[in-house]
């Protein structure tokens, strides 16, 4: 997300005027590669994550920026990304918004007289849903309106992604029986080493001590009641 | 006077050594989150409520996340100015002539000039929260269910509108709503789209949800270009001054970022980051033709950081005074609120003004605190910048865990926070912002509760949504923001195809 920021910023300045990086400026910004990350050049992604929802204009509209026919200039990675993003555009928003009107009208009727039904609301919202997701597919099927022009498109190792969802598989099925103890610290300990084979000490002593700590802090502590699991661990 | 009288009473209760302990731990927590990446303002609440549960002191924890939401925003400039990369996505704008100042041997000085404002315009926007706070209220309480439906509308619109693109935004918003619709319906008692499972009964958590959206998504992101990550080159920092001349530059533009920020921040969807644009763009109209913007203007940092910690005030009037909040932090501090068991929306000043008013006052010291951690600390914070990814991420994943578990003690939140990683990381790459959903995900019971209520009232008329002349005129501004980009589009194309080819100029970009 950092890099995200610093491209997004990096943009701004070659612009040299305020623009909203959420807006036609994205599509045409990935050319400018940062002074310091060696990744692909790529479009911000300011709209999305924990920072809350961010100041794009109205330019998704915009057909211009909006033609889904990848630039020439535009990579192979980048070109599959836009392809990936139509496709998952155009089947998921319906999919979910049809599997939710489905579970909507399967809704027991009650029995009893009441002035507004438990369907009402989610019947209204599962219309809504399946409306605009149907407006989503139409456009990506006949490509207007930029639907599948923003989105984060970093370049991402897919096996770290990959060996992320691996990792928190394997906590959830032993979480409770290993403790959080032992859990935590394999769990940071693969994944930071993962990425950072070459400091594996480091790795496990960070490991191991925020392990301890964490056990102290929240469980002893603070009273979220973390499992014990195959360990022993002292009470005070 | 009854509104000095009551902040007084505020500062009776912020002022106590353990909410100036929480003030402390917030500020603190909230300039380093700022700092490092990874985490922003949303997911580091969301990952506090649980454990602030644990402590049981609602005030404490409004307070720690006040500290937290200000923090951040301090935070977030620091390594805008210095690295060039911002922490949040508030500071990306403080890149532009703050980063250049530092080229140019001014990083004390943009340093400077960037607390001060925020300092600044902290203290304005608490102040008019203060001024806003009865007259919000008393509105709050002189509307029914009807206005107050309208009104949840209408920041659905404003969030639509300005949170991305506009259908993504609208189907993002009616997810959200779809998920506050599980569990059991508090108007017939019903349960829905329980699946049988008993955890569910309750509806979905929104802690959960919104640690697995945010945090696990951001994770699954950070990791994968870990290994692309380079080390961040710090130019050194020199004295903490500015000159005469700065600081005459510095001092309207932190008069108007503040009455920017603190007007946008009101505004359901805007956020802190819009502010910022908008606080720059002010900038560059108000100042002379000669001002060096992009190339380390200081009005060009002292504006927009001044509007960054404005808007932070102004979103937090709506979630305090009419329970609406505007941004994802906001959301789940309301959360936070109704976790605690305390009623939100006009009710909570009324009913519980103790924790209004330490909330207030307590922004006020908070503001204070963070100037004295700011600036001194500098050394600190420019060694924060070198915390390795390869670690961070990691250590946020099992912040996760801990936070997520502690909320109901049961693996079924572990899963859901996963499955809703999972989801939040495809959103994200899809272009689907996840803001809308967390905000329509907390406001969805209680526009359900409006419309019952309303449609009751008339038993069974659903023609009273629209029987209010106030009511209707919400409405029609909420077409209104919803149209117009719409409309502006079809203009522009119509202009583009009425000009011939060779007399066409590139598309103007603009905030």
């Amino acid at each position: 997300m950092a890099d995200s920021l610093a491209r997004a910023a990096e943009e701004l300045r070659g612009s040299g005027s305020p623009v909203d990086p959420g807006g036609p400026a994205r599509a045409r910004a990935a050319a400018s590669a940062p002074a310091h990350a060696p990744v692909p050049p790529q479009p911000p992604a300011l709209v999305q994550g924990p920072a809350g929802v961010g100041g794009t204009g109205p330019a998704g509209l915009d057909d211009e920026a909006g033609v889904e026919d990848p630039s020439p200039e535009g990579s192979a990675p980048e070109r599959g990304a836009q392809l990936t993003r139509a496709v998952f555009l155009a089947v998921v928003p319906l999919l979910i918004g049809g599997l939710y009107l489905w579970q909507v009208l399967k809704l027991p009727e009650l029995g009893r007289q009441v002035v507004v039904s438990p369907r009402a609301w989610p019947l209204l919202i599962a219309g809504a849903m399946v409306l605009f997701a149907t407006l989503i597919t139409v456009g990506i099927v006949l490509r207007r309106w930029g639907l599948a022009d923003d989105g984060e498109d970093e370049h991402l190792q897919r096996n770290d992604v990959l060996g992320v969802l691996l990792a928190l598989l394997v906590l959830a099925v032993t979480f409770e029986w290993l403790g959080f103890l032992l859990s935590s610290f394999l769990l940071v300990g693969t994944l930071s080493t993962m990425t950072s084979p070459d400091r594996w000490r480091r790795n496990v002593l960070t490991a191991a001590g925020f392990a301890v700590v964490s056990q102290v802090l929240f469980d002893q502590l603070l009273g979220v009641h973390l499992p014990q699991g195959l360990l022993w661990i002292p009470t005070w | 006077m009854d509104v000095l009288n009551q902040l007084a009473d505020g500062f009776a209760v912020a002022l106590q050594p353990k909410y100036l302990l929480y003030g402390f731990i917030g500020a603190l927590l909230g300039t380093i989150i700022g700092i490092l990446p990874g985490l922003g303002k949303s997911t580091t609440i969301a990952l506090l409520l649980p454990l602030t549960y644990a402590i049981g002191d609602p005030i404490g924890a409004l307070i720690m996340f006040g500290g937290v939401f200000y923090g951040a925003s301090y935070g977030g400039s620091t390594t805008a100015i210095l690295v060039n990369t911002p922490g949040e996505a508030d500071s990306v704008v403080a890149t532009l002539d703050g980063h250049q100042m530092v080229k140019r041997g001014r990083a004390g000085a943009a340093l400077v000039t960037a607390a001060v404002g925020s300092f600044v315009a902290g203290t304005i926007g608490t102040i008019a929260i203060t001024l806003l706070a009865t007259p919000m209220v008393s509105l709050a309480l002189a509307i029914g269910p009807v206005e107050y439906f309208s009104f949840i509308l209408l920041a659905f619109c404003l969030v639509t509108a300005l949170g991305g693109h506009p259908l993504k935004a609208a189907f993002a918003t009616l997810f959200g709503l779809a998920l506050g619709t599980f569990g059991i319906d508090l108007n017939s008692g019903q349960s829905r789209f329980t699946f049988g499972m008993p955890e569910l009964q309750e509806g979905l958590d929104f802690v959960v949800v919104a640690v697995g959206l945010f945090a696990v998504s951001e994770v699954l992101i950070g990791i994968g270009m870990v290994r692309g990550h380079v080390d961040a080159t710090v130019k050194p920092v020199g004295k903490l001054r500015m000159t005469r001349e700065e600081v005459r530059h510095s001092l309207p533009a932190w008069g108007r970022g503040s009455v920017v920020g603190f007007i946008v921040g009101i505004l359901p969807g805007a956020g802190a980051t819009m502010s910022t644009f908008l606080a720059y763009a002010t900038e560059k109209i108000f100042a002379k033709p000669t001002v060096p913007f992009g190339k380390g203007a200081i009005e060009g940092l002292a504006g927009p950081e001044a509007a960054n910690n404005a808007a932070a005030s102004g979103a937090l009037a709506p979630m305090l005074f009419l329970g609406i909040p505007g941004s994802a932090a906001t959301a789940i501090m309301l959360a936070g609120l109704q976790g605690f068991g305390l009623p939100t929306g006009p009710l909570l000043l009324d009913e519980h003004p103790s924790v209004v008013w330490g909330l207030i006052a307590s922004l006020y010291i908070a503001n204070v605190l963070l100037v004295i951690l700011n600036l001194p600390l500098v050394p600190l914070w420019v060694k924060l910048l070198k915390t390795p990814p390869a670690l961070l991420y990691p250590l946020v994943l099992a912040i996760c865990v801990i936070g997520v578990y502690g909320v109901n003690t049961r693996m079924f939140d572990i899963y859901l926070m996963f499955g809703f990683g999972i989801l939040g990381f495809a959103f994200r790459k899809a272009g689907i912002p996840l803001a809308p959903m967390v905000l329509a995900l907390i406001l969805s019971p209680l526009m359900e509760t409006q419309i019952g209520r309303a449609v009751n009232i008339s038993r069974g008329d659903w023609s009273v949504l629209l029987s209010s002349p106030a009511a209707n005129a919400v409405y029609v501004v909420a077409l209104l923001v919803v149209l117009l980009p719409v409309v502006g589009h079809v203009r522009r194309r119509r202009a583009a195809q009425a000009t011939p080819d060779e007399d066409r100029t590139p598309e103007p970009t603009h905030v």
